[in-house]
């Protein structure tokens, strides 16, 4: 199954005894099949509520405006049996820590089993073989004896490569993989990039892969939006994102990396200042008071869309003048 | 120096009276709460609030229905019922919370004696916690009672010792759990002394469910010494109690039973006062609820 | 000069004993070594960066240096004398002092950050006639306006909480900073801050500092010398610039090639290292490394190597250290990049 995701103007805020917290405001995405999107951004930037929204997995408190659709369908305005089935068969999500996905007293095939139960057409058996199919293909060996093991006897990795088995096992057309390597060690980092990178080559739907670590955004996406305190301040292709970065957050967050720098810094990077409080946005641009390009019309106006190119637009005062 | 963290963060706002405040947004602990602080008056006033004197005897009046002269009648002796009520609660409120606050104290401390201290000195103490557990506490009643003799102060010694071992064995296990955490071992490494880590880092971490099971446990103790005072284990004939006024009003059920439901009427009114308060407390204290509180 | 702090032959094992061993108690089991004969020493005012990854025991040995993990042999010296008796490691705690890897958690949740920030002088007697006066100073000293002492620690941010906890460790003037996973939970933006502040203060109150990591981007611009470690036992140290530049053990080459450079112009060929890392309990024969290392010979799994120098400052345990030029790194990356190409 494919399809394309979509978002568009779309603001998500939670009613909070504090006031409302408008978590993402005006986003505009779009994904279409056979692409790898990236979501960066740091803690606070909205990309798990966005995450959530794409799942349909919003808490009862949040307030969407705008739409989010998946191939057509507006997501927000569908039934609790519906999402339900859209989530089961069409989206899957692949969390950062796969250990609180799995139940820890059921064997990691009989769950997989049933992560299939809207298979109807297929036995117990051919939903084992393809249990063990998949496995092989991200990478487990010996799938037959690992079909046996508990969650808790599978090393980290091991268990991201079976969260990412159990996602693919209902050929959805959007996989979201949520920090799918943050809870990992390096070596372990590098496999499982190299596993995702692997199975773009015959899965034909959307893979959206959301994290901080600019790294793994780099290594493995087409298209990147890079998001700062709710909103999507730039996006466009992986390689104009790195190298031609405009908007003056995407260049401080890159210029912070350590990774980028061989030589050995006396003092490294920052962004001084913090984020602004999201129960009151600022009117202006949300990264004014952090920037070191700020014009007077920052505070007050809110920035412009710039299209830099056709794909690459960045969302600033200082790049439209 | 680098940057200096935003200074301007407004600090969050500390409201005055945090925990009565957040008691008051739940209706039920607003009921309990009222329910509670209505029997502590009672009991404090007393002697302003009670009609007659709980132990005077007028046989000529006895067992009278309620009458404007007596609010809730009298008893098989001709005392003021509502006067035996109103004094009971002294009676039944002292024993409760003193035996409640002794047993309390005791298994905090001992709890925290056993979580942190040395492993030989913990398994003494669960070995007694357990033993005294396993007493069945109406026998043990029975032989304190026998050396001791009945009264107030045996009752309080009963319901404490039996009591306290499962509150060791819960703060016992609250410390077991903070014993290795970071700001522990950070403690340590400071060479902080076992008394300054027990007493200022972790007694104030473990007492909070402490407080929720004390709160509830009121009302099974005031239970108990009804239980016991029925029994004539409890507290001395004149002395009036919830629990011997049930007895009395047992035995004379057919000709005045007004009296059973009238003396049962403030045991039911206090056990739902306390454990809705014992409730209202968890929700506030559990840390697993705070975020569905407002900030 | 001579060193701060000497490590010989550091070794903590856990016995793991089933009920009958513990009643019959024949003979002591051989031990599981969680930190296998570790040799290190930190120059005063040096910075030394610990890296390995989860379950290599680079915290268990912070923790081993200061006492509270208690070492099963080995010698520790602090400041020319030897540390073995616990009045001992008190003496050296009151010299040092550790940053624990979550910020918050480590900071006692019913204390004011003032009055956490005055506990040192208090423990250890020190009279502060004005305590207040005193935590708005180290308040200070790490950037923090003097109104932070009247917060509760769940009031901070991760940055602020770290900050608090880096004013902590320096209240009593240490000349050894442990630092366990001193970035753990911080964004990039924030990471630098606080790296650049134990930096600075380094240089104003010249401390020595270990920080524990398994973060190598960021390890490379803040420490002078590296310790790389694999499964409890040092398998490379260096100077920081050499090992990154010609990393000399297999294992220190993958590290750095594992990690995703935030560059998609240079993208991994694949995996450097293939497999799981083996636990301490079955620690694999010879070298520990040999199953999953992209050189390994027959010999790598028969005989352990031993931990021999190889250039000036360079230590590495391995039989065939890679060469320094740049040929052979490349000839490396590209027989690793051919290996996984089987195995996955």
């Amino acid at each position: 199954m494919s399809g394309s995701l979509a978002a568009s103007n779309l603001s998500v805020r939670y009613e909070t005894p504090g006031g409302s917290v408008h978590a993402l405001r005006h986003v505009d995405i779009e994904a279409h099949p056979g692409e790898v999107i990236g979501i960066v951004g740091e803690s606070g930037c909205g990309k798990s509520t966005l995450v959530t929204a794409m799942a349909n997995l919003l808490p009862a408190n949040a307030r969407i405006d705008g739409s989010i659709s998946w191939n057509g369908i507006e997501l927000a305005k569908l039934d609790a049996h519906r999402q339900r089935l859209l989530r089961g068969d069409e989206i899957a999500l692949v969390s950062q820590d796969p250990m609180t996905a799995f139940n820890p007293v059921l064997t990691i095939g009989d769950q997989l089993v049933d992560f299939q139960h809207h298979r109807k057409d297929l036995g117990r058996a051919e939903k084992r073989a393809r249990i063990a199919a998949m496995l092989g293909r991200v990478g487990i060996s010996d799938a037959e004896r690992r079909m046996h093991s508990y969650p808790h006897e599978l090393s980290g990795g091991m268990r991201q490569r079976v969260a990412i088995a159990a996602a693919l096992l209902t050929d959805p057309g959007l996989l979201i993989a949520d920090e799918p390597t943050t809870a990992l060690d390096v070596t372990m980092e590098a496999q499982i990039i190299h596993l995702l990178r692997e199975l773009r080559r015959d899965y034909n739907g959307i893979i959206v892969i959301v994290s901080h670590h600019l790294g793994v955004i780099a290594e493995l996406c087409d298209r990147v939006y890079v998001m700062y305190a709710g909103e999507v301040v730039e996006s466009g292709e992986v390689d104009a994102i790195f190298h031609d970065a405009t908007h003056p957050y995407t260049q401080a967050l890159l210029a912070c990396d350590p990774a980028r720098f061989q030589q050995k810094l006396d003092r490294l990077p920052t962004i001084p200042g913090m984020l602004p409080n999201l129960t009151q946005p600022p009117c202006g641009c949300v990264y004014a008071p952090r920037c070191d390009r700020v014009l007077a019309s920052c505070g007050t106006v809110a920035p412009p869309l710039v299209e830099l190119s056709a794909s690459h637009v960045a969302r600033c005062h200082a790049v439209s003048s | 120096m680098s940057s200096v963290a935003d200074a301007s963060v407004s600090m969050p706002d500390r409201q005055r009276f945090p925990l009565l405040r957040a008691l008051l947004a739940d209706p039920f602990t607003c009921v309990a709460l009222v329910l509670v602080a209505g029997f502590l008056l009672t009991a404090a006033f007393a002697p302003w609030l009670a009609p007659y004197s709980p132990v005077k005897i007028d046989v000529l009046h006895k067992l009278q229905p309620p009458s404007s002269t007596h609010w809730l009648g009298t008893d098989h002796l001709g005392r003021d019922l509502l006067s035996r009520i109103i004094y009971g609660a002294r009676t039944v409120l002292t024993i409760a919370i003193v035996s409640v606050l002794i047993a309390g104290a005791i298994g905090l401390l001992l709890g925290l004696i056993a979580g942190y201290g040395p492993r030989w000195l913990d398994a003494i103490l669960v070995l007694t916690f357990d033993s005294l557990n396993s007493l069945p506490m109406i026998m043990f009643a029975l032989a304190i009672i026998t050396v001791l003799g009945a009264g107030t102060g045996t009752l309080i010694i009963v319901i404490a010792a039996t009591s306290f071992p499962s509150y060791a064995r819960l703060i016992r296990a609250q410390t077991l759990a903070l014993k290795n955490s970071d700001y522990i071992l950070a403690e340590r490494l400071l060479d902080a002394s076992a008394a300054r880590i027990i007493f200022i880092h972790l007694l104030p971490n473990v007492v909070g469910p402490l407080i929720i099971l004390l709160s509830m446990d009121i009302p099974v103790v005031i239970m108990v010494e009804a239980g016991l005072s029925f029994l004539g284990l409890g507290v001395r004939p004149p002395t009036p109690s919830w629990g011997s006024i049930l007895y009395d009003g047992y035995t004379s059920i057919r000709s005045a039973p007004f009296m059973v439901i009238f003396g049962g009427m403030p045991l039911v009114l206090a056990t739902l006062g306390f454990t809705f308060l014992g409730e209202g407390l968890r929700d506030y204290l559990d840390p697993r609820l705070q975020l569905r509180r407002p900030a | 000069m001579n060193p701060l702090l000497t490590v010989e032959d550091l070794s903590v094992s856990f016995v793991r004993k089933g009920l009958l061993d513990r009643l019959i108690e024949l003979e002591p089991l051989p031990g599981f070594n969680i930190i296998d004969r570790v040799t290190l020493s930190l120059m005063p005012g040096e910075t030394l960066g610990l890296v390995g990854e989860s379950g290599s025991g680079k915290t268990t040995l912070a923790r081993s240096i200061l006492g509270l993990v208690r070492a099963t042999a080995g010698r520790i010296a602090f400041e020319g004398k030897d540390v073995a008796t616990p009045a001992d490691f008190r003496a050296m705690r009151r010299r040092s002092a550790m940053m624990f890897q979550d910020p918050i958690a480590s900071l006692s949740p019913r204390l004011r950050i003032g009055t956490l920030l005055s506990e040192p002088q208090i423990i250890q007697g020190v009279p502060t006639p004005d305590r207040r006066a005193a935590a708005a100073a180290l308040l200070s000293l790490v950037g923090l306006p003097s109104s932070f002492a009247d917060r509760f620690p769940h009031e901070l941010s991760g940055g602020q909480a770290r900050r608090v906890g880096v004013a902590r460790a320096l209240a009593m003037k240490p000349r050894l900073l442990l630092a366990d996973e001193p970035t753990a939970g911080l964004d990039v933006s924030v990471q630098g801050d606080v790296l650049n502040l134990i930096g600075e203060l380094k240089r104003q109150l010249g401390f020595a500092a270990m920080i524990v990591t398994h973060n190598l981007a960021m390890i490379r611009h803040v420490s002078d010398r590296l310790a790389i470690m694999y499964l409890g036992r040092l398998v490379e140290t260096g100077p920081t610039q050499e090992v990154f530049s010609a990393p000399r053990h297999p294992y220190t080459a993958t590290l750095i090639q594992s990690e995703p450079l935030p560059d998609p112009r240079r993208r991994s060929h694949g995996p450097a290292v293939s497999g799981e890392i083996p636990s301490v309990f079955r620690r694999p024969s010879g070298c520990e490394f040999h199953t999953r290392c992209p050189a390994a010979q027959p010999r790598c799994g028969a005989e352990a190597p031993a931990y021999r120098e190889v250039g000036a400052g360079r230590m590495v345990r391995c039989h065939f250290p890679l060469e320094t030029s740049g040929q052979e790194q490349e000839a490396f990356s590209r027989a690793s990049a051919n290996k996984k190409g089987k195995t996955t």
